[in-house]
């Protein structure tokens, strides 16, 4: 099996450790062509010389971890590889990004995020919530998390507790409003979310 | 529902015919029950739809109920989102063009793709 790529080459004597998969990982180098050979069944052979076993097929830095170095570009950091359920690791087909033309009947949005920017809007009630409640909160940006936004009580004292023991649903059911209250002065669209609603019309849906 | 008309509203966009929200499912992403229930309002199968998504629950739950996902990366990094099936950068790289038949010509420009 042979992979070509255009563009870009990879150099077998140059590699990185990958941190997260721990995998050796190949430098890229701007040649015109990569030549992927797989040897046997778990090794590619580029530039006459075996790469360390790799399960399947390979590469591809995102473009933010390529850096040059050298006239080379070396990929570094995590890379957008993954694992199946099988084990094997699984990387983009495309090296370089290209376009794409689906067919489809519908067009299923997301809202928060993909239509809407919505996330500062929540961020900011949440914290005013929690102010409201003699809580302190914090925001951050968890990367790695199902949800890259995440507020964190971090003091919750006995109040939270004593609100849910209580019934105190109400009170935290009030929340809604604050969201409603910002919704209004937060809530900016995505750019060309509009557009593409438009055109994908009769058949849409957004979910939030 | 009301949060979900009120930030479209305020953003400017117009109200879709369908609208799925927490309030309509019982369980929310990753679960598929929210695309399953979209794609029966549209009256479509699942596989014919393709989910736009930004967030790696939101990329399960469209995976789960067998549609297509697209990702767009404004609130996740790359990594978080391999799942999808195509990742742009934004969806002004996405256009919708009516095609024969009743399809929906979806062509996203320097998309990255997965197996």
């Amino acid at each position: 099996m042979v992979l070509t790529y255009s563009g870009l080459c990879i150099d077998s004597k140059l590699y990185v450790k990958l941190p997260r998969v721990g995998y050796p990982f190949f430098v890229v180098a701007s040649r015109p062509t990569i030549q992927l050979r797989r040897v046997g069944t778990s090794g590619f052979r580029t530039g006459g010389r075996l790469c360390e076993t790799f399960p399947s097929v390979v590469t591809v830095p995102a473009a933010g971890n390529v850096k040059e170095s050298m006239g080379v570009a070396v990929a570094a950091g995590t890379s957008p590889l993954r694992a199946s359920k099988n084990g094997t690791m699984r990387g983009m087909v495309n090296e370089l990004p290209t376009d794409v033309t689906l067919h489809v009947r519908g067009a299923l949005f997301d809202m928060d995020g993909v239509l809407v920017n919505s996330t500062g809007s929540d961020e900011r009630c949440w914290l005013r919530w929690a102010q409201l409640h003699g809580m302190e909160a914090v925001s951050r940006f968890f990367p790695h998390t199902e949800d890259a936004l995440s507020i964190r009580f971090v003091r919750f004292g006995p109040i939270l507790i004593r609100m849910l023991s209580s019934g105190g649903w109400r009170t935290l059911m009030r929340r809604t409003e604050w969201i409603l209250r910002a919704a209004r002065c937060h809530s900016t669209p995505c750019s060309a979310s509009s557009a593409l609603m438009g055109d994908c019309h009769l058949r849409s849906g957004a979910f939030s | 529902m009301r949060l979900a008309k009120t930030r479209l509203q305020f953003a400017g966009i117009g109200l879709p015919h369908n609208l799925v929200t927490a309030d309509d499912v019982s369980r929310g992403k990753p679960d598929p029950e929210p695309y399953e229930l979209g794609a029966r309002n549209l009256g479509l199968d699942t596989s014919e739809c393709l989910v736009i998504e930004d967030s790696p629950a939101g990329i399960k739950a469209g995976k789960a109920a067998g549609c297509k996902t697209l990702a767009v990366l404004s609130s996740h990094p790359i990594d978080a989102l391999v799942e999808a099936d195509w990742i742009v950068p934004s969806l002004d790289h996405v256009f919708a063009i009516p095609a024969h038949d009743g399809m929906i010509a979806i062509h996203c420009n320097i998309a990255r793709c997965f197996p």
